[in-house]
């Protein structure tokens, strides 16, 4: 299935990254799945931009799902989820694209103090429903390829991304961000061997 | 055995029950992972969508396992019909693999003790939680069936029975990536549609390979799909006019001539555009199947014209996603049954100038004729499809017996 899933626009701190505005596409997951699909992807952005060096393109494959993130040299960072059938170039361009004009709305002192509730930047939502059919946005992607200089650095899991040492399992249960509920998706799934998230 | 003792069995059963008949638009299943009890009842039912905590689902289905069997074992306990459906609801909705229960349910609706209708929305929610379940879509098929029979005056009922159903099988392809048995169940109600709605096929027709189109679009590497879409095409290229009787609609016609005009300009492109534009719909086929002439006045060019511009969309979308998506195997499985249905288009029209069943029947159409379907086509007088069976026949003896 060619999807995306869940935009985050953060803000990757020296200790840690906060979210400054996300928007999700959750409809797929059956109703009492959604919640915690939610925070289960706020928490994988979170991490993922956490683990990656300023000025560097990921791309990681966990399962059936993609999880690209890209944290500028100004530690403006956007992590874009999708389903591993959608083009990653696409999904380089759009993150590259919205960050662009998130900091033409916001400068770059705001970014520290900004919390998600109270951030007004709607395009997150028009984007992640209009880049669902890549080849719509294709058009704008062909001149990106001789834009962008960095390289993405692929991994195969989500694991790989982690700093050595590091569990998945124990991170999830650290996690402040994710319900009890959340939590005990998320063991089933693991023990299911269905992927870090939760489809039937 | 100690499974079979569960006192919260029968309480969870009928308040799963209380919710199916009382929420008619329930459109979900699911089992709620949940680490302990906590005292609470396991049922939940939100907006529409109904969940079981995980705790319970393994001493309940063990309940009404035991207790389905045991009353089958020893016939003589008799129990009330009641209390057994509610145990087949609580055993079918946790594991609809198992046909012994399918079957105990369809006796009910036989002795009257089941309404099909509510059956159907049962069967929706089942399919919700296990979306690829063949004894779940094998069973609507039998219900429909049944229904067909017994109310044959309503047809517009019926075509209302068959849109929900293509409803549910996207649903269940929805649900699960290459669901061949919801696919296979789309493909069984649009042969129905054929046989038993002639009137509205041809619309219906143009809106599933619409709906085909942009599914296939998102759904790169779903065969089943795919299969699916080969299906529709085959039907597309064999159209004749006895669909929809009316004369061509002749906007309909220039839309789809442009569609091929635009294709050979982009393939050749210093090609004379003017012969196209102005030239007879024969003198088009003629060129493109490198014929000369032609010997039969009685044909249609423009059906076949129409017929053509829809292997030439799809070839063109085919094109289009394999530059957009690279390394899908299925794109390619699918571009190669394009080839080789050009050859048979091919072949055919040097033949006969219109594209025919036994013609395409080695490489395309192979339009196999259940034996359902042929009984249903008997009983509606279907001569069409009667025809067909019957032609068929002489190439492959064994289906329309």
């Amino acid at each position: 299935m060619v999807k995306l899933y869940a935009l985050t626009i953060l803000y990757k701190g020296p200790t840690s990254a906060t979210a400054l505005k996300s928007a999700y596409d959750i409809d797929s997951f059956s109703y009492f799945q959604r919640n915690s699909v939610k925070e289960f992807m706020a928490f994988v952005s979170k991490t993922i931009t956490e683990r990656t060096q300023i000025a560097a393109r990921q791309s990681v494959k966990e399962g059936e799902y993609m999880c690209h993130v890209y944290v500028r040299g100004d530690s403006l960072a956007g992590v874009l989820i999708s389903d591993h059938e959608y083009p990653n170039r696409v999904s380089h361009t759009l993150i590259t694209k919205v960050l662009d004009e998130f900091s033409a709305k916001y400068t770059v002192h705001m970014w520290p103090t900004l919390k998600e509730g109270t951030t007004d930047f709607q395009q997150v939502n028009l984007y992640l429903a209009k880049y669902q059919n890549p080849s719509e946005a294709d058009a704008l992607t062909k001149i990106q390829e001789d834009l962008d200089e960095t390289k993405i650095i692929l991994h195969s899991t989500l694991e790989a991304v982690l700093q050595r040492g590091e569990k998945l399992d124990d991170l999830v249960q650290k996690s402040e961000g994710l319900s009890i509920q959340s939590k005990a998706f998320y063991k089933t799934a693991r023990k299911t061997n269905s992927c870090c998230s939760l489809t039937a | 055995m100690q499974e079979d003792v569960f006192p919260a069995a029968e309480k969870i059963l009928s308040d799963v029950e209380n919710i199916f008949k009382k929420d008619i638009d329930l459109t979900s299943f699911e089992i709620i992972p949940v680490e302990d009890n906590q005292n609470k009842s396991p049922v939940l039912h939100d907006n529409n969508s109904l969940g079981l905590a995980s705790w319970c689902i393994r001493p309940l289905f063990c309940y009404v396992y035991n207790r389905l069997f045991d009353l089958r074992l020893n016939q003589c306990r008799r129990e009330h019909s009641t209390v057994i459906s509610k145990w087949l609801l609580g055993a079918l909705l946790l594991n609809p693999d198992i046909l012994t229960f399918w079957n105990m349910r369809r006796q009910f609706i036989r002795n009257g003790k089941l309404d099909p209708m509510e059956e159907l929305r049962f069967v929706n929610i089942v399919l919700y939680y296990k979306a690829k379940c063949f004894e779940a879509f094998s069973y609507r098929r039998w219900i429909l069936k049944l229904l067909l029979f017994k109310n044959q005056d309503a047809i517009h009922k019926i075509e209302l029975l068959f849109r929900n159903e293509i409803q549910i099988s996207s649903m269940a392809a929805n649900r699960y990536s290459n669901n061949c048995h919801a696919w296979n169940h789309r493909k069984y109600i649009i042969s129905m549609f054929e046989t038993v709605c002639i009137s509205v096929f041809g619309s219906l027709l143009d809106k599933e390979w619409e709906e085909s189109t942009s599914w296939c679009n998102s759904h790169v590497s779903d065969y089943s799909g795919y299969d699916y879409r080969q299906f529709l095409l085959k039907r597309l290229l064999l159209r004749k006019r006895r669909y929809d009787q009316t004369k061509i609609c002749s906007n309909v016609l220039e839309k789809r001539r442009d569609i091929i005009i635009k294709f050979v300009q982009n393939a050749l492109h210093d090609y004379n555009n003017v012969f196209l534009h102005t030239n007879s719909y024969e003198n088009i086929l003629n060129l493109l199947h490198g014929v000369n002439f032609t010997k039969y006045s009685e044909v249609t060019f423009e059906q076949t014209l129409i017929n053509l511009s829809y292997w030439v969309e799809d070839c063109i979308i085919n094109t289009k996603l394999l530059q957009t998506f690279s390394g899908h195997e299925t794109l390619w499985y699918h571009r190669r049954f394009l080839v080789s249905s050009l050859l048979a288009l091919n072949n055919s029209y040097t033949n006969f100038f219109l594209y025919k069943i036994e013609n395409l029947n080695s490489t395309v159409a192979t339009t196999n004729i259940s034996k359902s379907l042929l009984e249903i086509a008997l009983k509606m007088q279907n001569k069409d499809l009667i025809d067909v069976a019957k032609r068929i026949s002489f190439i492959k003896p064994y289906c329309a017996r």
